[in-house]
């Protein structure tokens, strides 16, 4: 528990601004804040799987997103679609509902104060307790002109179906076969969803959280790799202790 | 042959408009395990697809059932040539979600030893590119100057190859007595050396004539399909992770980007070229304000991020490898991703290759400068 309190001190200087942000925010935006039934001072994104109280001496280092002009415009733009926008230790991100999720990185690349021309990373998460949350695509742009960075999320319930980005940014293809490969969450729309690590025929989808770590198929080796009786001469191996041939 | 007025029917003997071969995962030229199946039409290539995933060894899936120390290891073995490049993304990355502030002496050797690293990969790299498109000279050269980097880090950290040269809050070791003058020596030499590569393939009329023109891409494209590292400063991009969103202590060196024109796979080499000389002079920069003190921060023992997740990139010599850790508050990260530089260049082969030589898409894959080890995970 030492080691604990000894990790505290450098997000110390953070705690002041937790507890003042939530009340400005509120009362800046009442469109945001009516959107979200939890009070926005906790970060329900990053709740640990297993529901079990939180450490009180550990403040949150996720903020709610305030008087950030680009974002504002955003959340003017897709409203109700934007479910959250927060901030970790300065790294913005947008949760957005899947149906204009297309729509809003088309937006994110197209537009003239957005630039998001690269897609640095497209990843996923998986979170079984949430229930019809299972899923949580996360995308990572990068601005070169602007020099500006933002991660965009996408819930999905186990089982739908997220649209794919790659025809907007043609280096999402590899990422989002990765992400089917390893989680087996489908894109629809994309060019070429095949496995991309695995073999084509494995069976499971191994970043999934059910899947075991020390897992083996012994049916998908037994299938592919062949296995030879050789004859050899078992004279020369049968020999018993001590004894010479 | 249509031209020249040869029935061709199909069905006949000399129907092979289109033929399919495989590359790898035994070619030399891949670099690895990597199976490159062409469609080709003569020696053009009409279509391309890599097979990959034979390296593939689940450390995404590993680094979840591992504590945040334990992780560190498996990130010398994703891109083996350049594992100090590698341990500094994660432990940066831990780092940043802890809230750490690493003493400025560990950061000055850590940014000295990844960019001796960075040499180390650009002369690998030079090495078997020039290699594979038939200059075999430079290997033996840029061979000898990477055992002396290789020395210097067997000395520091222990290792040669697979360096676990950091640790979160620091590093382990202080710098021995004699590194700092070694690193001198090595220092002084080399930029006669890099003129004597460049003496051997500069004009070199073959080396010309393999890459002027090859695998060209201009900078959206090359944007678009997020390419990093020197494929993408070779198009004209000015992208540095270490000027555009600096890490450690880069902000305190003077040094520059070096960019391509063309986006070929000659400026390509160009640009790492002139990478190494500029890391030469980032190194000497960071031997002269070496501060003394600690290199170590007071780390807790159990590591126990607060809930959160965090996104590190670093400029690593491949682009830009970077860590997405989410943590639930545990001991273990929830989950780690790794953003990996050659698997994500190495996407862009085919729209390089497409139209291009058989014997071409050896130097392609050459000019990616991809690892197996990074690319499967």
């Amino acid at each position: 528990m030492s080691d604990e309190e000894k990790a505290t001190p450098p997000e110390g200087g953070e705690e002041p601004q937790k507890s003042e942000k939530p009340t400005p925010s509120e009362a800046a935006k009442p469109d945001a804040s009516a959107q979200k039934p939890a009070p926005p001072r906790a970060a329900p994104v990053d709740k640990p799987a297993t529901p079990k109280a939180p450490p009180a001496k550990k403040p949150s280092i996720t903020f709610n997103i305030t008087a950030d002009p680009f974002i504002d415009r955003i959340k003017e733009i897709f409203g109700g679609a934007i479910t959250e926008a927060v901030e970790t230790l300065g790294q913005q991100i947008l949760r957005v509902a899947k149906d204009r999720y297309v729509e809003m990185c088309r937006f994110l690349h197209d537009d003239g104060d957005a630039q998001f021309d690269m897609c640095t990373d497209l990843t996923a998460t998986h979170w079984p307790e949430r229930a019809g949350q299972e899923f949580e695509v996360v995308l990572f742009l990068y601005s070169v002109p602007n020099n500006r960075r933002i991660r965009i999320k996408v819930s999905l319930a186990d089982g739908d179906e997220c649209p794919t980005v790659s025809h907007i940014w043609i280096g999402a293809n590899w990422m989002e076969r990765e992400v089917f490969d390893m989680f087996g969450v489908k894109f629809s729309g994309h060019p070429d969803l095949r496995r991309i690590l695995l073999p084509e025929d494995w069976p499971g989808h191994p970043l999934r959280k059910e899947y075991p770590i020390e897992y083996r198929d012994n049916e998908w080796t037994d299938k592919h790799i062949e296995y030879r009786e050789i004859d050899y001469d078992t004279s020369l191996i049968d020999v018993k202790y001590g004894e010479r041939k | 042959m249509r031209e020249q007025g040869v029935d061709i029917t199909p069905g006949t003997l000399f129907d092979a408009e289109e033929m399919v071969i495989n590359m790898g995962p035994q070619h030399p030229s891949t670099h690895g395990v990597l199976r490159v199946i062409l469609k080709l039409d003569g020696e053009t290539v009409k279509d391309l697809d890599c097979d990959i995933g034979y390296l593939h060894r689940g450390v995404e899936k590993i680094a979840e059932h591992d504590t945040y120390a334990m992780i560190t290891p498996y990130w010398d073995r994703l891109d083996y040539v350049a594992a100090v490049s590698n341990d500094l993304c994660y432990v940066g990355g831990v780092e940043k979600l802890l809230g750490i502030e690493v003493p400025r002496r560990a950061e000055y050797l850590r940014v000295a030893l990844t960019e001796l690293q960075r040499i180390a990969s650009h002369l690998l790299w030079l090495g078997t590119h020039a290699i594979d498109i038939g200059a075999v000279t430079v290997l033996l050269y840029a061979f000898r100057e990477r055992e002396e980097i290789l020395k210097i880090f067997e000395d520091f950290i222990g290792a040669r190859l697979t360096a676990h040269a950091f640790r979160i809050g620091g590093l382990w070791w202080d710098a021995y007595p004699e590194f700092e003058k070694r690193v001198r020596d090595f220092l002084k030499i080399l930029p006669g050396r890099i003129d004597e590569y460049e003496t051997l393939l500069n004009a070199n009329r073959i080396w010309l004539s393999r890459t002027v023109g090859i695998g060209v891409l201009p900078a959206d494209e090359a944007i678009n399909l997020s390419l990093t590292g020197p494929v993408l400063r070779g198009s004209g991009v000015k992208y540095d992770l270490r000027r555009a969103q600096p890490y450690s202590v880069y902000p305190e060196f003077d040094f520059e980007i070096p960019i391509g024109e063309n986006g070929d796979t000659y400026d390509r080499y160009l640009v790492r070229m002139a990478e190494i000389r500029q890391s030469i002079i980032i190194i000497e920069q960071a031997l002269d304000g070496l501060p003394e003190g600690p290199v170590m921060a007071k780390v807790p023992k159990v590591i126990k991020p607060p809930v959160g997740e965090v996104y590190f990139g670093i400029e690593a010599p491949k682009g830009e490898i970077g860590v997405y850790l989410v943590s639930d508050g545990t001991t273990k990260p929830y989950r780690m991703r790794i953003r990996p530089p050659a698997f994500i260049n190495l996407q862009s082969l085919r729209r390089l290759s497409i139209g291009h030589l058989v014997a071409d898409v050896v130097a392609l894959i050459g000019t990616i400068d991809i690892v197996l080890g990074e690319v499967d995970r």
